[in-house]
């Protein structure tokens, strides 16, 4: 029973005390504003995500919002993200080329602006999907530029990808068109400004 | 894209001697050397010249060896567990059957035992994966109520480990346990821990390490525990042992499987709700089963980066990097991953032998060192290993994960009870969710 009683003791003491580092230890969030001062140290920021940049070496950056200001964060790989969504990340403030940047360690989506939809869903009831962040599985059909027309079943719709030469696409592709749903009254039709095309 | 036999062959050799290696050095996890592999490419690209490979395919080449590496760490790394009570995730309960069986005198069959069930588990969740795929994926797609109900399924598990206990009192203890070690898991699994030598930390070795290596290592200690002379025979199986050992391997590697699928659910978790769900067994039956899960786990993590194409393991992530899987449409399986399950098979074939010689081998030679010595080199190694990954903070946790992994011992409660530093973080977030 003493063996028990001085472990248990142990125990106690020992979460008392890992309690109170956590307290102490616990990364700190920071407005995005603030970063400067937080140089080498370990944050949280929040934000959504305004821009999505593939680098040469593999990674993404992206350049994240809180409405006033913007902050970019270097991720290493590829990540499941897309313009719109809302995030936490987890990471080092460090300076790069003058301006302060956020390498992540961890990121969170806390909320997933883009919406999945079928192309025919665009057709039927496209006043429902307008001006909203969408991701779309389709076919595509042509390449003009940055221009690409994209099928799927009977519908087609044209996807403007003015970011990313389309160099690495071909005619037959499947791919993931990630952007926004717009309309151009003066064609009066429908596209997505799209911020990624991603082959799948 | 074609690749031929004899290249794939050589770079799973070559992943399965590293993973041989780095898997008997005790806390090294096999998400550190993937990710050391990919970062020192250098001897790869000497190997792929002299084998004149083209440069297209060194991702996919490199991926082997890291699978290789993979599949021999969840065989080989019981031995680190077993001599030194220093366990890796995957092993943290599969260590305590295996390590009670080396004080009898029987670590060679224990070590055995182990490779075995991770061996046919191999067998059975390749064959296995090929017909879930249609299950979990298009056309039934279980993936997603599997989801939903992963939180009744942690729920019956905490259940069962609390009611399954021989008295009122014994629930009572094993249940406080389960809310200690639950507390404990909530404070140090997000605690940022950093390592003084720049190396990777993370709080789960100091933290398992504690629960079940340094408190059996100091149970050992104060009860002045000596061990028997080491006998070298192989396991002999009874007709009812073979049949029970099948339902062992099948329940491990179902729970592997499951795991697998599952975000934020990992190994340990798979090996608690294997135990729990093979119920009373002996010892033997017991490493089995908590060895197919290890090896299930790994196995599945890469069929399900290209049937759900999902990463649900540090070495998957590093294989998705590089070689971008595509997703599993149709009946028959993409290239790439037949390819890949080339050193599955390699890496499990010859993991089995080797795992057994080693053990074999440490056997002879641990028996005629006083226990206590060996022992009391236990316990400076986690000490020191801790210390190099996490530093102070971490043989904080390291005492403190110790101190709750002594009371079942000395209580006479089961001591899977300490996965509450799991189970109870995992239920928070499941029931948060939904």
């Amino acid at each position: 029973m003493n063996r028990v009683y001085i472990s248990g003791v142990f125990a106690a003491v020992g979460l008392l005390v890992l309690f109170a580092l956590a307290g102490i230890t616990k990364t700190p969030e920071i407005e995005l504003n603030e970063i400067s001062e937080y140089e080498g140290r370990k944050v949280i920021v929040k934000g959504v995500i305004t821009e999505i940049r593939p680098t040469s070496g593999g990674n993404t950056l992206l350049l994240l919002s809180d409405g006033v200001h913007d902050v970019k964060v270097f991720a290493f790989g590829k990540r499941d993200l897309f313009v719109g969504d809302g995030i936490a990340v987890r990471g080092t403030v460090q300076k790069y080329q003058d301006s302060h940047e956020i390498l992540a360690d961890h990121i969170y989506v806390l909320e997933r602006r883009c919406t999945e939809v079928k192309l025919w869903q665009l057709a039927e009831n496209p006043f429902k999907y307008l001006n909203d962040h969408i991701n779309l599985s389709c076919y595509i059909t042509r390449i003009d530029g940055y221009r690409l027309v994209v099928k799927e079943g009977n519908y087609t719709l044209t996807v403007i990808y003015p970011l990313i030469s389309t160099e690495k696409l071909d005619k037959g592709d499947r791919v993931r068109v990630t952007g926004m749903f717009l309309y151009n009254p003066e064609k009066f039709s429908f596209y997505i400004l799209s911020t990624e095309v991603m082959k799948i | 894209m074609s690749v031929d036999f004899l290249h794939i062959l050589t770079f799973s050799l070559i992943g399965f001697v590293i993973g041989v290696f780095t898997a008997l050095i005790p806390g090294m996890h096999v998400n550190t050397v993937s990710l050391m592999l990919v970062s020192f490419q250098s001897p790869f690209l000497i190997i792929s010249d002299i084998m004149s490979v083209d440069d297209y395919l060194m991702p996919l080449l490199v991926s082997s060896s890291i699978i290789s590496v993979y599949i021999a760490h969840t065989f080989v790394n019981i031995i680190p567990a077993t001599f030194l009570g220093v366990p890796e995730e995957g092993v943290a309960l599969t260590m305590l059957p295996t390590h009670s069986l080396l004080l009898k005198g029987r670590g060679y069959e224990a070590i055995c035992l182990s490779a075995m069930g991770s061996f046919f588990s191999a067998v059975i969740t390749i064959l296995l994966m090929f017909s879930l795929k249609f299950l979990l994926s298009d056309p039934v797609n279980l993936y997603a109520s599997l989801k939903e109900i992963m939180v009744w399924i942690i729920i019956a598990v905490i259940s069962v480990m609390i009611l399954t206990e021989k008295s009122p009192k014994a629930m009572l203890i094993s249940s406080t346990i389960l809310l200690l070690s639950g507390v404990y898991g909530l404070i140090v699994l997000d605690l940022p821990l950093e390592s003084p030598f720049g190396l990777p930390s993370s709080s789960l070795f100091p933290s398992l390490a504690g629960l079940f290596g340094l408190s059996t290592l100091l149970s050992s200690v104060l009860s002045k525990t000596s061990m028997v002379r080491q006998e070298l025979h192989e396991p002999v199986f009874q007709r009812e042992d073979k049949l029970s050992g099948i339902v062992s391997v099948l329940t491990g590697s179902f729970s592997g499987i499951l795991v697998s699928i599952i975000p934020g659910v990992t190994t340990a978790i798979g090996t608690i709700i294997a135990l729990v769900t093979r119920g009373e067994s002996d010892e033997r039956q017991a490493i089995i089963t908590l060895s197919s899960v290890n090896t299930a786990v790994s196995i599945a993590t890469i069929f399900n980066l290209f049937v759900i194409g999902k990463t649900r393991s540090g070495v998957a992530v590093v294989v998705r990097n590089l070689i971008g899987a595509e997703t599993w449409k149709g009946f028959l399986p993409p290239y790439s991953l037949l390819c890949l399950l080339i050193p599955v098979v390699i890496s499990a074939s010859l993991s089995l032998p080797i795992t057994c010689r080693i053990g074999k081998f440490l056997s002879e030679k641990i028996g005629k060192i006083n226990y206590q010595k060996i022992t009391w080199a236990g316990i400076s190694l986690i000490i020191a290993l801790v210390f190099m990954f996490s530093g102070f903070a971490g043989l904080l946790i390291l005492l403190t994960g110790a101190s709750i992994g002594l009371l079942p011992i000395f209580t006479g409660a089961r001591r899977s009870s300490c996965m509450g530093i799991l189970l109870i973080p995992l239920l928070i977030r499941f029931l948060g969710n939904s």
